[in-house]
């Protein structure tokens, strides 16, 4: 479904990402962990067209997205729930689900607010705020309110930048079911996490990426099995 | 002679907030001061002058004064709109991902070509917008509105209100308040940020370009450098309200025309220029970020 080759990403002179390549078929979880600085959220940027690669394939239903820009990329059928989240804050609750289905088109009001309420039902909390502004909510609710916002646009491929930070454990158990149900209704995930043990459970596959190159891959089970893995990042 | 002022002031006002909600939105979305923004608004006076010339020339004025005077305003809008998008499209998109300085100093430049460009074409001497209204109006409190700024108050009051629904209702609003707030993310969601800014030109330029013919209609004379001043003043009504706020600078806009009249009518005519700039420092000692704006980060 998503398939990377050989990708290159640089800030001005610093390249960020040197030659990457993952896939991520239909239906999959696929998580991708390395240390701060990486190049995890790079990728995840990249592949929404934020960042133009310098170069390399991204291949997203046998068409080529490298190069395209951020709105075309989710009208193909790409989300992303960015780092920090990233919830405009001067927007209600409601306006930031809204947005998020901008790029489905405005004739479709049916089908936007059935999946407002859809959201409002995975996530009640949501619906009490509703009027609130976005900035207000704390950091679990703002995490609740990017995943709904970027189902909003009823993607086939969600990218998530790592969704438990900063949430205390019962949140992140809660977040990392909720990526299961999404799941469960065909929709692709590529998952970044500092989280690994939880990530790898999760996931059917994985990748490993350090400065810029993808160093270990393989299963969820094969990774959480692998030494290197093992001592680097999961503690043990 | 304290309402008459008020009059005054009320409708110079509503001309600068006009002007000055162009540089606050282009300032809530790119941070960019579109210097050639009061440019835009000269043009837009000029336009008014030719069009409304060539309608009377036509015939079509003294046929319907009303149907001409609206046609000149819809094509002098539209003409401005379409400066306001060639200039973000030449002078301003290319930079967007430069270093803050080099938009600024291609909005300088901007402003200076379209000066030169004007006075070149038209002249450098004051061009003549006729009189068209009659010298009546209605008398309230022993001062008179005339029928001309009656019309002007209403019309940037409809206006205002116009823009206000647009921004908070619609859905292209919407993409602008998100785009405002966080570029990268609303382009994210799906949001077209190219466009977004387009029409954020078009309107302000358009705004820009109502208050360019109400002003030659108000003063009846136009030259090639008013862009300058009226820049100048529109900004800091901008900056009162807090720039990038749109009540800010519908408000700034207002009171900083009031505060001019009052000035004016009550202490002297001389520093009339003067006082805009006292106001804004009072105001910016007290409350830095402006009237308007509760956080730094907050726009539009
Ligand atoms: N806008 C930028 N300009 C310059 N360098 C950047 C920029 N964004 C990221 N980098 C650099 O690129 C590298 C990869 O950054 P990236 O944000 O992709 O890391 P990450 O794996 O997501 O890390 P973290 O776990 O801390 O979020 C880092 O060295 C970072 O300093
Ligand atoms: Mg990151």
């Amino acid at each position: 479904m998503l398939s990377i080759r050989n990708l290159h990403t640089s800030y001005g002179l610093f390249e960020a990402l040197k030659g990457i390549s993952l896939e991520v078929n239909k239906g999959e979880i696929v998580c991708l962990i390395g240390s701060n600085g990486a190049g995890k959220s790079t990728t995840l940027m990249t592949i929404s067209g934020a960042i133009r690669p310098k170069e390399g394939d991204i291949i997203f239903d046998g068409a080529r997205i490298s190069g395209i820009k951020p709105d075309e990329i989710v009208r193909m059928g790409i989300s992303q729930v960015p780092e920090g989240r990233r919830i405009f804050p001067h927007l209600t609750v409601t306006e930031n689900l809204e947005i998020g289905a901008y790029s489905v088109t405005a004739r479709r009001q049916k089908e936007i607010s059935s999946r407002i309420k859809k959201i409002l039902d995975m996530f009640p909390v949501l619906g009490e705020r509703a009027r609130q502004p976005g900035g207000t909510l704390s950091g679990g609710e703002q995490q609740m309110l990017a995943i709904g916002r970027a189902l909003m646009s009823g993607p086939k491929m969600l990218l998530l930048d790592e969704p438990s930070l900063g949430l205390a454990p019962i949140m992140v158990s809660k977040v990392f079911k909720i990526i299961k149900e999404i799941n469960r209704e065909g929709v692709a995930i590529l998952l970044v996490e500092q989280n690994a043990h939880a990530a790898l459970h999760l996931s059917k596959r994985g990748y490993v990426i350090e400065n810029g190159r993808i160093t270990i891959s393989g299963t969820g089970d094969e990774l959480l099995g692998n030494d290197q893995v093992k001592k680097a990042y999961l503690g043990e | 002679m304290f309402f008459q002022q008020f009059i005054n002031g009320l409708t110079v006002g509503s001309v600068y907030a006009l002007i000055a909600l162009g540089y606050t939105m282009v300032y809530g979305i790119l941070e960019l001061i579109n210097f050639a923004h009061g440019e835009i608004y000269m043009l837009g006076a000029y336009l008014g002058i030719i069009f409304f010339g060539f309608f009377t020339l036509t015939g079509l004025t003294s046929y319907s004064l009303s149907l001409s005077l609206a046609l000149t305003i819809i094509l002098s809008t539209a003409f401005c709109s379409a400066y306001g998008m060639t200039v973000e499209r030449i002078a301003y998109r290319p930079l967007r991902n430069a270093p803050r300085l080099s938009p600024l100093i291609s909005a300088i430049g901007m402003s200076i070509f379209l000066q030169n460009y004007v006075m070149l074409t038209q002249g450098a001497t004051d061009k003549v917008f006729p009189h068209i209204f009659s010298t009546g109006g209605f008398t309230l409190f022993g001062a008179t509105a005339t029928h001309l700024q009656t019309v002007i108050i209403l019309f940037s009051l409809v206006l205002m209100v116009s823009l206000h629904l647009f921004i908070r209702r619609t859905r292209m609003g919407k993409a602008m308040r998100a785009t405002a707030q966080d570029r990268i993310m609303a382009s994210l969601v799906g949001i077209n940020v190219d466009t977004v800014i387009i029409v954020t030109f078009v309107i302000g330029s358009g705004l820009a370009a109502v208050a360019g013919i109400m002003v030659a209609m108000y003063y009846g004379l136009v030259n090639y450098s008013i862009g300058y001043m009226a820049g100048i003043k529109a900004f800091t009504a901008a900056v009162l309200g807090g720039i990038g706020s749109i009540p800010g600078a519908m408000f700034g806009g207002i009171l900083l025309g009031l505060v001019e009249s009052l000035g004016a009518g009550y202490i002297s005519t001389e520093y009339k220029d003067a006082y805009a700039f006292m106001v804004l420092i009072v105001i910016l000692l007290i409350r830095p970020s402006g009237i308007f704006k509760k956080s730094a980060e907050e726009k539009v």
